[in-house]
């Protein structure tokens, strides 16, 4: 990967022909470790001198995610036009734990996982409701389910049982509280993706890989295809609204 | 004449007082014996289904998605959705399906799983099987070298774990099932439904025998072994090409 991409407030905004879709979460209706099905996380958490330990440790080993994205060429998706930021968060985030585990590496599809949570309306979200079918029904491949694929004939036998080969197990909730920059760096540490959504952005990204601890940076990966920022990817400092993550993916 | 019946009907319940006390149906061995515990077959007689004529269906009930059958390989059979279609065929079966009820209630997606099994013949019913004095042949253990990586998630595992030497050597050394290099990383916990099936049998065997994490599983053929995860990224390539080859 070239020189980061440093995203701002000057060059947030969204290109023509995209979309973003983030509903933020209500913490007062929702608030976190309360949604049924979604544990408190359950990390420890590192300290500052394990952290940079092990930002060295990534680099000598050549082990994080972003090390795992070269290794095994994945590519941002494309949510184009359509509100599902939300969908593909999680869909991309699967697809980091499936290079993590060595599985053969698929384009996963958004459009599927963001059309069934959604009961195949347009309509925006938070990563709460893609995780939620992920779990329940599974995701397919873009392969199973076409690029900008919405319809609900698409899903069928022959999709569900598609989806089905693929469904999270676990997953956690991340406090929304002043530690959740510690939090989410361990998780990145721990080559666990996490789908981060910033209420100023409107948008729900995967994030995949500490880029520094002081000052704080990390990196995300959109779905605004490859062209967008360096390779599909951008470095930011943003502190998230919401966070949430898959750990182990059948 | 009165006294000659009194005499008669005397003797006759003195005899018969006799013959009852003595339980004339109980046999008994006199000389030396013990007693042992010995296996006894006992034959149940139960009425099964037994299908005449093929080809025919075996139908679950509608209304649900993701129908998931399963059936041996002894019998040739179609699936559409809720109705598996069974052309060729003998002897006993078994059929199992998993379906699921979706629905969306105050924007959630509501998901029921349930399942079905039956039990049938196709044909003729075999006459059931002897008691085999010989043991279960062993599994079939898929030749080659098969390398499983297990950890717990929510603990933190070193960076060497997940690095690219590690990756690089197993992806050479290690055979291809589907098509892809036989080594996984998997959490403990992980129940690896979807493995290619020579990794499921090695996971489905090692799995229970894991008794700290991080941990390796290394199989090569018929041979499989458990290791903690050694201290360094060195140690551990020395411990793979130890069983791998250099």
């Amino acid at each position: 990967m070239a020189e980061p991409f440093i995203l701002t407030d000057d060059n947030c905004q969204i290109p023509v022909g995209f979309e973003t879709g983030l509903v933020p979460r209500d913490f007062e209706a929702q608030p976190y470790g309360s949604i049924e099905g979604l544990p408190a996380m359950a990390l420890p958490e590192f300290s500052d001198e394990e952290i940079q330990d092990r930002l060295n440790d990534q680099e000598k080993y050549k082990s994080s995610l972003l090390h795992m994205r070269a290794d095994y060429k994945i590519r941002s998706l494309n949510q184009a036009n359509y509100p599902y930021c939300w969908a593909f968060s999680t869909t991309k985030a699967i697809m980091y734990l499936q290079a993590r585990m060595n599985k053969p590496i698929e384009e996963l599809s958004g459009w599927m996982l963001g059309s069934v949570a959604s009961g195949f309306v347009k309509t925006g979200g938070w990563c709460e409701n893609s995780m939620r079918a992920a779990r329940e029904v599974g995701v397919c491949s873009l392969a199973e389910w076409p690029q900008g694929g919405t319809g609900r004939s698409l899903w069928n036998e022959v999709t569900k049982l598609a989806a089905a080969k693929r469904k999270v197990v676990e997953w956690s909730d991340i406090p929304n509280d002043n530690r959740n920059i510690r939090i989410l760096a361990s998780l990145l540490l721990s080559n666990i993706p996490v789908m981060v959504e910033h209420n100023r952005w409107s948008h729900s990204v995967c994030a995949f890989y500490l880029r520094s601890w002081k000052p704080f940076k990390y990196d995300i990966d959109n779905s605004w295809t490859p062209n967008w920022g360096n390779d599909g990817c951008s470095t930011m400092d943003w502190i998230p609204d919401n966070m949430a993550c898959p750990y182990v993916v059948d | 004449m009165l006294f000659r019946y009194s005499v008669v009907f005397l003797w006759g319940f003195v005899w018969t007082s006799i013959l009852l006390s003595q339980e004339p149906s109980k046999l008994t061995i006199r000389g030396e014996t013990k007693v042992e515990e010995v296996e006894r077959h006992v034959v149940i007689k139960e009425k099964v289904t037994v299908v005449t004529k093929l080809p025919f269906t075996v139908e679950a009930p509608v209304g649900g998605v993701a129908y998931s059958w399963e059936f041996p390989s002894s019998i040739a059979a179609s699936r559409t959705r809720n109705i598996l279609t069974v052309t060729e065929g003998k002897g006993q079966v078994r059929v199992s399906v998993e379906w699921s009820t979706a629905e969306l209630k105050a924007g959630n997606l509501v998901v029921t799983p349930f399942s079905a099994e039956l039990l049938f013949y196709i044909g003729e019913v075999a006459p059931p099987p002897k008691p085999d004095p010989k043991p279960d042949p062993k599994p079939v253990v898929p030749v080659g070298f098969r390398v499983l990586l297990i950890h717990e998630s929510q603990e933190k595992s070193p960076a060497f774990f997940d690095g690219r030497a590690v990756k690089e050597y197993l992806d050479s050394k290690t055979v291809k099932d589907e098509g892809h290099p036989s080594w996984r990383r998997l959490d403990k916990d992980q129940a690896g439904a979807n493995l290619p099936k020579e990794l499921k049998l090695l996971w489905e065997a090692a799995k229970p025998k894991i008794t700290t994490v991080p941990a390796v599983v290394i199989a090569v053929n018929e041979q499989v072994t458990i290791h903690a995860l050694p201290k360094d990224e060195q140690a551990l390539l020395e411990l793979l090409k130890k069983h791998g080859g250099e």
